[in-house]
């Protein structure tokens, strides 16, 4: 009997949360600020009462999936507004899911759910090129068209590889800058980036090393990419440790984007604002503070949510059928270049003082 | 009389199990009917849960002796990683592909192996705490593993080799067969067996055991010995599912793992636990998983569900062992 | 009781020793290691390890263990930093908010695990699992920064500073110490000389016992929990001092530091053995390693392998020490009774 009790207890327990947090999330779509996106919601709500994707009398409305490599950091919750935006603006159903933590194998499950569920393109930031690859082919085999984003994924798993800037110009950029502002190509220098095991970012530094090889040979860097788990606290004290182990140490490079926040933080608590150059890839909003007292001299990077937008419209143009040009303008982001698969957003934008006031992210 | 007793407990729990279970089963199938109860699904959840089904049983074993294994899934990394490297080498020297993946096999469970009796020396011979050697032994792993790859993903198998983790055999798929056989095997190993018996006797009272004259430290050995081949076979399946081995793949396993473990009945001071109870508690969390993310819902709030849950469970538990007494 | 004093310090020296080693070969390798400005920085920065590693001791020494220390540190900077924009940023206040938020996290704690007998690893685990996904679902990782001025100057305040300033050297000590520093003593004299750590001692050596002699145990598990989680939102508004910003993302995978510390400080993990001195060194131990192992120019890709072994070199060194202490104390005690 009380066995019995227990169990039912123990069911009714868990349905009543399971049932609770499922209304929750249908009326309140995963992002901060719910009461902005209105039509996306309405657009949403057939599908969690499992339509078939099927709306209203217009007949199919595209469901498209954009996975970043997680949620819940402000680069990608930007590309997330993107993304939501011109899902409105375009009328097609965006859904915007990531694993919590950059990991590979948690990408594929949720992508083998996702074919599950039914969608008609799959726009990913992989992880991991080679981890997504066998899942992205039998995403293909189920005729969901896949195209990547932000990271590139393997060429044959994708009709279209957006690009936010060309890899190599973005790699050169730091050092042109960087010799820029010192004023000089023979300084000590030193990498700070998020995470060794990041693809991006290893492949930026790898390629920005080449580049300094040939072009700048006489920087010097004092020791090999240090981690910093991304996070910001962590970037200022290896910093720190940095210009006690290396007084003469004199340009900074930041990958990833709390990096370079946190050495223009340990930077600026040494008063070396006018001797240490600090370049890195951070949001301008968060750059702001470091930026206005020099401690922080050029942030590199480009409008994600623009980065979000052209994702889901190259989507569309795939599902009906059209190919994307060269030079095609696309609204909301401008020109694009597209040379086969690779589809590049534009140059890459840079932060001072004056100009990174005037974003939202 | 105290086995007979424990034995009804853990039966009850286990109807418990199965009853949540099936109420999550069928409650996800309510909710999405077309998507969540395909067949297209409930295949890719035998995929996803191989994996973490194979490592949980790692995981439950060494639970039962009161230890835990931090270094799970570094441990299955960086045996796959050296695995790639030979796989690699026999891939450029030209060789029958077969014969590749069998070495490559070899070498990955025969890796882990090594790294489990590591563990196992620091654990059963110098006798510091369990959860203390993986800390550092799971550090050092991660270590090694980065040192060999920088950071990047190993791949370039033998195309043959994607069978292992994609493959479907008579309508199963692959990975899910040889985690059924793991089932099988341990639970017999552990469940029937007098080796089994001073397993879960040790977790138990170590003290207690030894004195009956069980060589406690060869049992303990041997425990993390057999975490440590499954883990190779994790790594094998994780190797070929993600076609490339890289230090980080599956780490956020290690805390599902215990999870896993805990849901299925197993006391986390050791002594008392089933393999099926995990393999349910696996299960468990594969459907709120899979079911959550079909459903659209926001992977943080599937974080809180099964916090919650765990709670739950373990406060229900308490309760009725309670009403016992 | 004499033997087991001669074990406490036995623990101790273990780390102790490996401290000064480590400090007398970074010194040779690198001259700046043992220079005021680096000690006064890294000190800085890791003192929020060194206050959560005080709070994860009181609830190891119950034989309990705490895994949600990541959680609740960033819950605290989060409610705080929501606080300070909304109710200004009086240092008083905010202060008191931190300590409250922390301690009714470890109320939670307390009862799941004295209550409801839930183990702590798991009750912890899911408490830590609850608060990050909450967190993360409600901030959505985006930092909280422009907190007012009253509070963040806090963090530069600095004591016995010399009047000359040099640039950019740190010529006092950071006011984060200090806070480390007093929150140690306090742990100190806590443990030392109240009821209540005398109790966690008895509790964590041997629970029964305790019972018999006359301590609630449950309530002791509970305080203990709501001593760590004071800790933690101390812990939680120096960071906040420190960094000035608020990123919810910050402290993932931070409680295996905090663990580490407190393991490496010779703190028995099962409970009843340990010290608040031996916490403090094992925060060292960490900090020092991580910091110089950038100062020696080791390869970054060596680190968490030096790192590793570090562990498992001062880990089984203790084992080691204490089996041959207790074959000694068994001898003693056989001459003695021979006797």
């Amino acid at each position: 009997m009380r066995r019995a009790l227990m169990a039912t207890l123990a069911v009714l327990l868990i349905l009543s949360m399971l049932v609770a947090c499922s209304q929750t999330s249908t009326s309140t779509p995963p992002t901060s600020e719910p009461e902005q996106k209105t039509p996306v919601e309405e657009t949403k709500a057939p599908e969690t009462s499992d339509n078939n994707g099927q709306t209203g009398e217009e007949g199919k409305v595209w469901k498209i999936a954009v996975m970043p490599k997680l949620i819940g950091i402000p680069y990608f919750n930007a590309s997330e507004v993107g993304a939501l935006k011109a899902g409105e603006d375009l009328g097609v159903d965006v859904q915007y899911v990531g694993p919590t933590n950059a990991d590979a194998t948690e990408q594929v499950k949720m992508i083998e759910d996702l074919i599950n569920q039914g969608i008609d393109a799959l726009c990913v930031a992989p992880n991991d090129p080679a981890a997504l690859s066998p899942v992205l082919q039998k995403a293909k085999d189920a005729g969901i068209v896949v195209l990547d984003w932000d990271t590139p994924a393997n060429p044959d798993d994708v009709v279209y590889s957006i690009n936010q800037v060309d890899q190599e110009e973005f790699a050169r950029l730091y050092y042109d800058k960087a010799v820029e502002i010192a004023g000089k190509d023979d300084f000590k220098y030193a990498i700070l980036t998020g995470g060794l095991n990041a693809a991006n970012l290893n492949n930026w530094i790898d390629l920005g090393l080449k580049y300094a090889k040939e072009k700048y040979p006489k920087l010097e860097l004092v020791t090999e990419r240090i981690p910093t788990d991304e996070s910001q606290q962590l970037a200022y004290q290896k910093t720190l440790e940095l210009l006690s182990a290396y007084p003469d140490l004199e340009v900074i490079l930041g990958y990833s984007t709390p990096t370079p926040l946190g050495a223009a933080m340990a930077v600026r608590e040494k008063n070396l604002n006018d001797k240490v150059v600090v370049i890195g890839s951070s949001t301008p909003k968060d750059s702001v503070q470091y930026l206005e007292d020099g401690s922080l001299d050029a942030g590199l990077l480009w409008d994600p949510s623009q980065l979000g937008y052209l994702t889901v419209f190259a989507a569309k143009e795939v599902l009906e059928g059209r190919e994307l040009k060269d030079g095609q303008e696309v609204p909301n982001v401008g020109k694009v270049t597209v040379n086969g698969k690779v589809v590049v957003m534009g140059p890459p934008s840079i932060w001072t003082v004056d100009n990174a006031k005037d974003y939202d992210f | 009389m105290e086995t007979l007793k424990s034995n009804i407990q853990n039966n009850k729990q286990l109807y418990m199990l199965v009853i949540i279970f099936l109420a999550l089963f069928i409650l996800m199938s309510i909710l999405s009917p077309s998507k969540f109860l395909t067949s297209n699904n409930i295949s890719s959840m035998m995929f996803q849960m191989s994996e973490l089904g194979v490592l949980a049983i790692g995981m439950s074993i060494v639970i039962l002796t009161g230890g835990i294994n931090l270094a799970l899934s570094h441990s299955s990394m960086l045996a796959a990683i050296i695995g790639t490297l030979v796989m690699q080498a026999m891939v450029s020297a030209g060789m029958n592909p077969l014969l590749t993946i069998l070495a490559g096999i070899i070498v990955i469970i025969a890796v882990s192996l090594i790294l489990g009796a590591i563990n196992g020396f620091f654990i059963a011979y110098v006798g510091v705490l369990p959860i203390l050697v993986t800390l550092g032994t799971r550090s050092v792993f991660e270590g090694i593993g980065l040192n060999i790859t920088k950071g990047s993903a190993l791949s370039g198998y033998p195309p043959e080799f994607n069978f292992i983790g994609n493959g479907v055999f008579l309508g199963i798929p692959f990975p899910f067969l040889i985690y059924v056989a793991v089932i099988i095997v341990s639970t017999l190993l552990i469940q029937r067996t007098a080796w089994g018996m001073s397993v879960y006797m040790i977790g138990g009272n170590v003290k207690a055991t030894e004195l009956s004259g069980i060589n406690t430290k060869k049992v303990l050995m041997g425990v993390y010995i057999i975490c440590g081949i499954l883990c190779g076979i994790a790594g094998v399946i994780m190797a070929s599912r993600y076609s490339s081995a890289r230090t980080d793949y599956g780490s956020s396993y290690v805390m599902q793992a215990v999870t896993a473990a805990v849901l299925g009945g197993t006391d986390i001071n050791g002594g008392e636990g089933t393999i099926i109870g995990t393999v349910i508690g696996v299960a468990i969390l594969q459907v709120i998983s899979s079911g959550l993310n079909i459903l659209g819902v926001n992977r943080n709030f599937v974080d809180i569900i099964i916090g919650a849950i765990l709670i739950a469970v373990l406060t229900i538990r308490f309760f009725s062992n309670i009403n016992e007494r | 009781m004499n033997v087991i004093k001669r074990f406490y310090r036995y623990k101790e020296s273990t780390v102790a020793t490996i401290i000064v080693l480590l400090v007398i070969g970074l010194t040779i390798l690198n001259r700046t290691f043992l220079t005021f400005d680096n000690w006064a920085s890294f000190l800085k920065s890791n003192s929020v390890l060194g206050i959560a590693a005080l709070g994860t001791l009181l609830v190891i020494l119950t034989g309990n263990i705490d895994i949600s220390s990541s959680g609740q540190i960033a819950l605290v900077t989060v409610v705080i930093a929501k606080f300070m924009l909304a109710f200004g940023g009086n240092p008083f206040i905010v202060f008191i908010v931190g300590l409250a938020t922390g301690a009714l996290m470890g109320v939670v704690n307390g009862l799941l695990v004295a209550k409801l007998k839930i183990p702590s690893i798991i009750a912890t685990l899911a408490t830590n699992t609850i608060i990050n996904g909450a967190l993360r679902w409600y901030t959505n990782g985006a930092w909280i920064s422009g907190l007012p001025d009253e509070f963040t100057r806090v963090g530069d305040i600095m004591f016995f500073a010399s009047s000359e300033v040099e640039n950019g050297t740190i010529n006092g000590v950071p006011i984060q110490i200090l806070f480390m520093v007093i929150a140690a003593v306090i742990t100190f004299f806590v443990l030392r000389y109240t009821m209540f750590g005398r109790g966690i001692y008895a509790l964590g050596g041997n629970a029964d016992s305790a019972q018999r002699i006359g301590f609630n145990n449950d309530r002791l598990t509970v305080m203990a929990f709501t001593y760590a989680g004071l800790m933690y939102g101390l812990a939680g508004v120096v960071y906040t001092t420190i960094m000035k910003t608020v990123d919810s993302n910050a402290f993932i995978g931070f409680e295996m530091n905090v663990i580490g510390a407190v393991v490496l400080g010779g703190v028995s993990i099962s409970g009843g053995s340990g010290s608040v001195f031996g916490t403090m060194l094992g925060m060292l131990l960490l900090s020092i390693i991580k910091n110089g192992l950038v100062l020696t120019r080791i390869s970054t890709y060596w680190q968490s392998i030096v790192i590793g072994i570090i562990i498992l070199f001062a880990v089984s060194l203790d084992i080691i020490n204490i089996k041959r202490e207790e074959k000694r104390t068994i001898k003693v005690d056989i001459v003695k009774e021979e006797v």
